[in-house]
């Protein structure tokens, strides 16, 4: 696995129509991978990080053998979609009214 | 003899060479300054070995720069520093890209799809009266009513005009403007906070948009008056010039951003019996409102004799997008579209108007359907550009779209006259309404599943009754700041302010443009 097919993989996701951006975050929160600017990836990755830690407790609470495996949410101007794993989180910003 | 002879004129001939040397001296000394210099130079050098102490600084930084990371907002969005193990990274991608890639097509698939989705509400649907203001003292009088209310620019103060609304010719009573404070812990409904008398009933108020405590108040007489509340001095601005002053009772005031100049600066547009509406500057210096255009609306056609007459108006309204166009209505029922930019003269010889300070003009620029009574109210949506409503004595609201002529909807609740009618400021289909016999009634016009059009709209959703049951609303107010609150104001003098359901508040995902659906659908019929 090399750096050129990571690369491959982000590039298949900001192609797909009407997406905006996307950012991966790793366990601390930090930015790894951003196609955001610097101020819109620091606010997200803070935001997700703190909602994505409190909807995996939610989901473990509920039951304990039960994992969330990804949520979106849908908001007026675009839509948030974000698929917490184990070391890192993957966040993808997509346009509601992409037409 | 000749060796002293020599000597004189050797000394004679030497004498000029000597006066040379002695000049050329000086230029030797400067060197022996540029030496001592280097002196100075070695004794800095000597003091640079203290600071190889402050290398004992420099190791501490080393643990502020742990906290740095954190807190930096750095020109580059990822860290590329932070140590990632490739394989394990790119296992993580290959799980997440597959349900990544699914959800991006599936919401491209089905756009739109939450847009469909109505909201239920929940919990009580009765609005809840919080108080009932009332000011004893000026009630004494069993004319006087509340003939206007306006909410404070922060919305936490809403401001009363007492005045009456019958008159035969002269007035003869006393007015009052009272303001309250709705948001107080302690708030005593029968007693307001700040009180003005006035020396003729109020017939109309407006709280400056943006400054609070500013408040401008018509008088039956054709005074405007302009108040800070906040100054010692209270009254700031008022007509110093009579020429220019209202010949009848002010109708309604309303402060508009100035279309033309700064676009930032407020200005009061006001309206009279009449028949201008007159635009003025009214925060001058010394105290006087300036008029800054004036306006004129004359009676045309019909009886030769009451042609050039003034027809008065009664209420005004101004476009959110265009500023520089309005509807106003009049008191014959006569309904007209204006504009701001209208140069063409006035066709009149009524008294007073060639001594104004300002020539008026004609506003009208186009006509629309009439009602068949007086006018009370207009009003345009908050949120669609073409759509206003309109009120008056012969009990109906009507919808109209200001691109045509005809009204779009009609409903008349059959409770008497309507007095006032407003836009919800939150909710794009509801509005209030004032009615003569039956209260404040608020309708909605969300389009509800198997109910005919026609039917719905006749149907107030709710009904708010007057403080004693029967007086008739005479002014209500939604509070922009917190649009669940509304203020009504009734004939009785009370002044009632209710907090509404969350049906009337929160506002649908499609309801502006069933709000455009609505206002397109007036064309076809």
């Amino acid at each position: 696995m090399t750096q050129a097919e990571v690369d491959d993989t982000l590039k298949r996701i900001q192609e797909h129509k009407g997406v905006q951006g996307y950012l991966i975050i790793n366990s601390d929160g930090i930015p790894i991978r951003s196609s955001l600017d610097a101020s819109v990836t620091q606010q997200y990755a803070a935001l997700i990080k703190s909602l994505s830690d409190k909807a995996r407790s939610t989901i473990r609470e509920m039951d304990p053998s039960n994992e969330l495996l990804f949520f979106r949410m849908r908001t007026k101007k675009h839509e948030i979609l974000v698929a917490p794993d184990k070391e890192y989180t993957m966040i993808v910003l997509q346009a509601t009214d992409a037409s | 003899m000749s060796k002293s002879n020599r000597d004189e004129i050797d000394s004679e001939l030497n004498r000029k060479p000597v006066t040379f040397t002695d000049e050329t001296l000086p230029v030797i000394s400067c060197k022996e300054i540029v030496e001592k210099d280097p002196v100075h130079s070695v004794n800095a050098s000597v003091q640079t070995k203290f600071e190889v102490q402050l290398a004992d600084a420099t190791c501490q930084s080393i643990k502020h720069k742990e906290c740095e990371v954190q807190t930096d907002v750095g020109e580059k969005p990822a860290d590329d520093h932070v140590e990632i193990d490739m394989s394990r990274f790119n296992k993580f991608l290959g799980r997440v890209e597959p349900i990544v890639s699914y959800y991006l097509d599936d919401n491209l698939e089905r756009p739109n799809v939450l847009r469909h989705i109505k909201m239920r509400y929940t919990g009580d649907e009765t609005a809840q009266e919080l108080f009932t203001l009332s000011y004893p003292d000026i009630l004494i009088d069993k004319e006087i009513q509340v003939t206007s209310l306006s909410w404070s620019a922060n919305g936490s103060s809403i401001v009363v005009g007492y005045g009456s609304t019958s008159h035969e010719g002269l007035c003869m009573h006393k007015g009052a403007v009272c303001s309250w404070n709705i948001e107080r812990y302690k708030i005593n409904p029968n007693k307001p906070d700040i009180t003005i008398e006035t020396s003729t009933c109020v017939t109309t108020l407006a709280c400056h948009p943006e400054r609070p405590g500013i408040v401008a108040a018509g008088l039956y007489n054709g005074e405007i008056l302009v108040w800070d509340f906040r100054e010692q001095d209270s009254l700031i601005a008022r007509v110093l010039e009579r020429q220019d002053l209202h010949r009848d009772s002010v109708t309604s005031l309303q402060w508009i951003r100035e279309p033309k100049l700064s676009k930032k600066k407020f200005i009061l547009v006001s309206t009279s019996q009449d028949g201008k509406i007159l635009l003025w500057n009214p925060l001058p210096s010394k105290n006087n409102l300036k008029l800054t255009d004036a306006y004129f609306v004359a009676i045309k056609g019909g009886n030769s004799r009451s042609v050039g007459k003034p027809m008065g108006v009664t209420s005004v309204t101004f476009n959110n997008e265009d500023s520089e166009t309005f509807i106003f209505g009049c008191d014959s029922g006569f309904l007209y579209k204006g504009s701001l930019n209208s140069v063409s003269s006035v066709q009149s010889r009524e008294e007073g108007l060639a001594e104004m300070s300002i020539q008026p003009k004609n506003p009208v620029t186009m006509a629309y359907q009439s009602h068949d009574s007086p006018i009370y109210a207009v009003s345009f949506s908050p949120f669609n550009r073409h759509l206003f409503l309109t009120s008056a004595h012969d009990g109906q609201l009507r919808l109209y779209s200001q691109l045509f002529a005809n009204f779009g909807r009609c409903f008349a609740p059959a409770q008497g006259a309507i007095f006032t009618c407003r836009w919800s400021p939150s909710r794009p289909l509801v509005l209030a309404a004032g009615s003569e016999h039956g209260g404040t009634l608020i309708y909605d016009l969300e389009p509800h599943e198997g109910t005919p059009d026609s039917l719905l709209l006749s149907i107030p959703v709710q009904e708010l009754p007057s403080s004693d049951k029967r007086s008739s609303i005479n002014a209500l107010e939604f509070n922009h700041k917190t649009p669940n609150i509304l203020a009504c104001g009734d004939s009785a003098g009370a002044v009632m302010i209710w907090k509404l359901a969350e049906r009337f508040t929160t506002a649908q995902n499609d309801e502006i443009e069933n709000l455009q659906i609505l206002a397109k659908s007036f064309g076809d019929s």
